[in-house]
């Protein structure tokens, strides 16, 4: 039996990629908006 | 959704892109024939020694290759004025100083976490069969958050050059 983590699947990257990029990006919009 | 906006996303994929693309080729051309070089003719007798050789010239290669990314890039913003305003996140450097710190993570995770341990792992420095088998699993999370952290790093590195009509 072969074992598979949770985290072991390209999908599993590219979520977290995905979900990370995006908080990021939400997050540099703020900044560039307040102009701090 | 304004064309501007299309063409910003398309130069972040554009140079995902490239390096999916010229990193296979930099596989095939740099890295294979330069390993393979180092076999002798009766290559079996010294397999244990060869393997390690090799081994250590790739994953040295690949550990420079992140200084020369360090290197470059904190050249390129010196150039331009704008290391303070990018470290910072400082109004429009914002999202360019977002890539440069996911950047700068990716090279400390390389060289602090994942290095100590694939050391271990590949027998570079001797350790014990538990020792070995826990640090696969520390390398293996290393690597993966490098991995993860390289797709928001491009789109950061690039928008915040090219992306304007995204923020």
């Amino acid at each position: 039996m072969q074992l598979r983590l949770p985290h072991d699947s390209l999908r599993g990257t590219l979520c977290a990629a995905a979900v990370l990029t995006l908080i990021l990006f939400a997050l540099a919009r703020v900044l560039v908006a307040s102009g701090l | 959704m304004e064309l501007a906006v299309v063409d910003a996303l398309a130069r972040w994929v554009h140079v995902m892109g490239v390096v999916v693309w010229v990193g296979h080729n930099w596989a095939n051309v740099v890295q294979t024939p330069r390993y393979l070089r180092r076999l002798p003719a009766e290559a079996e007798a010294v397999v244990p020694g060869i393997a390690m050789a090799a081994s250590k010239r790739e994953h040295g290669i690949f550990r420079y290759a992140s200084l020369v990314v360090l290197a470059s890039g904190l050249f390129m913003l010196a150039y331009r004025g704008l290391v303070l305003d990018a470290l910072s996140l400082r109004g429009d450097a914002a999202p360019l100083g977002l890539g440069v710190w996911l950047g700068l993570t990716m090279v400390a995770n390389l060289w602090f976490v994942l290095w100590p341990h694939q050391k271990k792992v590949l027998g570079f420095i001797p350790a014990s069969a538990e020792e070995r088998l826990r640090c696969t699993r520390v390398t293996f999370l290393s690597s993966r958050t490098n991995t993860i952290l390289s797709i928001p790093a491009l789109f950061f590195m690039t928008m915040g050059a090219h992306g304007h009509a995204l923020f």
